[in-house]
C-alpha cells in the first residue's frame, strides 16, 4: 500500500482513503500508525487470532482504507483481549490496545456493542451504587479470619465520588450505558 | 536477576520497611480475604507498618478497558485518591495488576497539562490538591526486595515442589518500563521461588493471557475458555503442584476455568492457584488452614502444602 495521500476518494480494496485515518489521529490521544509495516507480528502471537475473527494487521488496513462501518458495527473488535502482546512485539511500537478500546468507543457511540456489554451492567452499576466493583462480599470468611466483615466506603467519599463522576460526565454516560445496555 | 537502568532505579526507591500505603483491592477484599489476610501477616512479620484509608474508591481498571471510564473520568476519581494517599505515604503497594495498570496510567495522564487543567479544579473545591511524586509498587516487586528478610525469617521449604507462575498482562505489558522485571522474560517470581526452595516450572504459554482478557469471560465466554485452556494444556505437560500468580483477576480465572476445561475439553487438572502473597505467607510460618484459610480456594492446595517441610534452624550455618 504506497504512502500517498489522495483526499476523498471513495473506498476501494486497494486505494487508501484518509478520511477515517485522520479522524481518528485529530481527535484520538493516539501516536500516528501510518508506518505499519503490515508484517504481521501482532497477529503471530495474538491468542484472539488463534481462536477467532480477530486480526489486528486486518484492522489496520480497514482503518486505512476507510472501512469505518465494516469494523464499527462487527463483532470482530469485541474479540480482543487487551492483553498487549501485540504491543509489545511491534516492531513500530504502534499502540494497538488504545486502537481497539478507540474503535470500541465509536462502536458505543454508534449504538453497537450492547449485546456484548449487557454481560458486564454489574461492574458500572455496583460502581454507582457503592463506589466499589464488588459483586459480593464473603463476610463470614472475612470475620472468621479476623477481618472487617464489609467494606464500605464513608458517606464524605460517596458524596466527593458523585460530584467528581457527575463533573466529569461520567454518571451520565454510565447512567446511559445501563439504560441502553442494562435490563 | 540482570536488571536495565530503569529498572535498577525502581528497585532502589522500594522501600525495604516501615511505612507503606495498601491500596486496597475491590476483588481481594470481597473474594479473596484469604490473600488479604496472607499480605497482611507477611507485611507485618517483614517489618512494613500498613497504611489504608476507607476514603479509598475502586481502581476502576474494569470500567477503564470496558470503555466505561474515560482518560479523563479514571484520572479524577484516582487524582482524588492519590490526594488522600499522598497525606499516608509516598510509597503505594498494591496486590492486583489491574490497580497497578491504572494508578500508573493515573499517574502519567496526570503528566499531561490538559487532563491537569481539568482535574485541578474539581479536586480544589473538594478541598484536595494535585499530588504527585508516588512510587507505584506491585506487591510482588516488594517481596522481591526483601527477599533477604524473607529467607531469613523463613519458617518452610518449599521442598522442590514444582510451581509454574502467571504475571498477568497488565502487569507485564499496561507499563512495561515501570516493573522491575524483563516484561517479556520475567524472572522475578522464579528468583522467589527458587531461592525459597522451590522449582520453577517454565512452559510455552507463558506469556498468554489467563483468558480473562479484562471482560473476556462475561463478553464472549467461549472464546475466553479456548484461551485458558491453551494456557492450561501448556502448563500441564510440565507437571506443576502449584500455580502462582500475582493478580486476583487471574488467580480467579486460572482457578475457575480448570472445571469447566474437564466438562469441555476433557482435560482434568486440579491445580491449586495461590497468589505471591498467600505463598510468602506461607514460607513465613503462618497456618494455611486457620490462619490462612488456603482451603477456601476452590481447588484446595493443602494437600500440595502438606509435602512442605519445615526449615532446620541452622544458626551456625547461613542459608543464602
Amino acid at each position: 500500500m504506497a504512502a500517498t495521500k489522495k483526499s476523498g476518494v471513495t473506498s476501494n480494496s486497494n486505494s487508501p482513503n484518509w478520511i477515517f485515518y485522520d479522524s481518528i489521529i485529530e481527535k484520538e490521544d493516539i501516536r500516528p500508525f501510518i508506518d505499519c509495516m503490515t508484517c504481521g507480528k501482532c497477529v503471530g502471537d495474538c491468542i484472539a487470532a488463534k481462536n477467532s475473527e480477530f486480526n489486528v494487521r486486518t484492522i489496520i488496513r480497514k482503518i486505512l482504507e476507510g472501512n469505518r462501518d465494516d469494523l464499527i458495527s462487527g463483532d470482530e473488535i469485541w474479540r480482543c483481549f487487551l492483553c498487549d502482546l501485540c504491543t509489545i512485539k511491534c516492531p513500530k511500537t504502534i499502540e494497538i490496545k488504545k486502537l481497539i478500546l478507540i474503535l470500541r468507543k465509536y462502536a458505543l457511540q454508534a449504538g453497537k456493542g450492547c449485546n456484548f456489554l449487557k454481560y458486564i451492567v454489574g461492574f458500572p452499576r455496583s460502581f454507582l451504587e457503592k463506589g466499589l466493583i464488588v459483586p459480593h462480599i464473603n463476610k463470614n470468611l472475612r470475620e472468621q479470619l479476623g477481618l472487617s466483615p464489609e467494606i464500605t466506603l464513608s458517606e464524605k467519599t460517596k458524596k466527593e465520588l458523585t460530584e467528581i463522576i457527575e463533573k466529569t460526565n461520567q454518571k451520565k454516560d454510565l447512567q446511559e450505558f445501563l439504560k441502553r445496555c442494562g435490563d | 536477576m540482570v536488571l536495565m537502568q530503569n529498572q535498577m532505579e525502581k528497585l532502589k526507591k522500594i522501600p525495604e520497611s516501615g511505612e507503606i500505603f495498601l491500596f486496597r483491592s475491590c476483588t481481594i477484599t470481597s473474594l479473596y480475604p484469604s490473600v488479604e489476610v496472607s499480605t497482611r501477616k507477611s507485611l507485618k512479620a517483614l517489618n512494613f507498618k500498613i497504611l489504608e484509608s476507607n476514603e479509598q474508591t475502586c481502581c476502576m481498571d474494569p470500567l477503564y478497558y470496558s470503555n466505561l471510564a474515560t482518560d479523563l473520568q479514571l484520572t479524577a476519581v484516582m487524582a482524588r485518591n492519590l490526594s488522600i494517599i499522598g497525606k499516608y505515604s509516598k510509597n503505594i503497594v498494591t496486590e492486583c495488576n489491574g490497580c497497578f495498570s491504572t494508578l500508573i496510567t493515573a499517574t502519567k495522564n496526570l503528566k499531561n497539562l490538559k487532563i491537569r487543567h481539568e482535574i485541578e479544579p474539581l479536586l480544589i473545591n473538594l478541598g484536595y490538591q494535585l499530588v504527585n511524586g508516588f512510587n507505584i509498587i506491585h506487591i510482588a516487586e516488594l517481596y522481591y526486595k526483601v527477599l533477604p528478610n524473607i529467607l531469613k525469617l523463613r519458617k518452610i521449604d518449599l521442598s522442590g515442589i514444582r510451581i509454574a507462575t502467571h504475571y498477568g498482562c497488565n502487569f507485564l505489558r499496561a507499563h512495561p518500563e515501570d516493573i522491575i522485571t524483563d516484561p517479556q522474560i520475567p524472572t522475578l517470581l522464579e528468583t522467589i521461588i527458587q531461592k525459597c526452595g522451590g522449582t520453577p516450572v517454565t512452559y510455552t504459554e507463558q506469556d498468554c493471557c489467563c483468558g480473562a482478557g479484562i471482560i473476556q469471560r462475561n463478553i464472549n465466554p467461549d472464546l475466553s475458555l479456548e484461551v485458558s485452556f491453551q494456557k492450561m494444556k501448556s502448563l500441564s505437560k510440565f507437571s506443576p503442584e502449584l500455580i502462582i500468580t500475582i493478580c486476583p483477576f487471574c488467580m480467579s480465572t486460572l482457578e475457575n476455568c480448570q472445571y469447566n476445561i474437564a466438562v469441555e475439553k476433557d482435560l482434568e487438572l486440579s491445580i491449586p492457584v495461590l497468589h505471591i502473597s498467600e505463598l510468602i505467607a506461607i514460607i513465613l510460618g503462618f497456618d494455611p488452614q486457620s490462619e490462612l484459610a488456603l482451603d477456601s480456594h476452590e481447588i484446595n492446595p493443602l494437600p500440595i502444602l502438606k509435602k512442605l517441610r519445615p526449615i532446620v534452624e541452622e544458626k551456625h550455618s547461613k542459608k543464602s
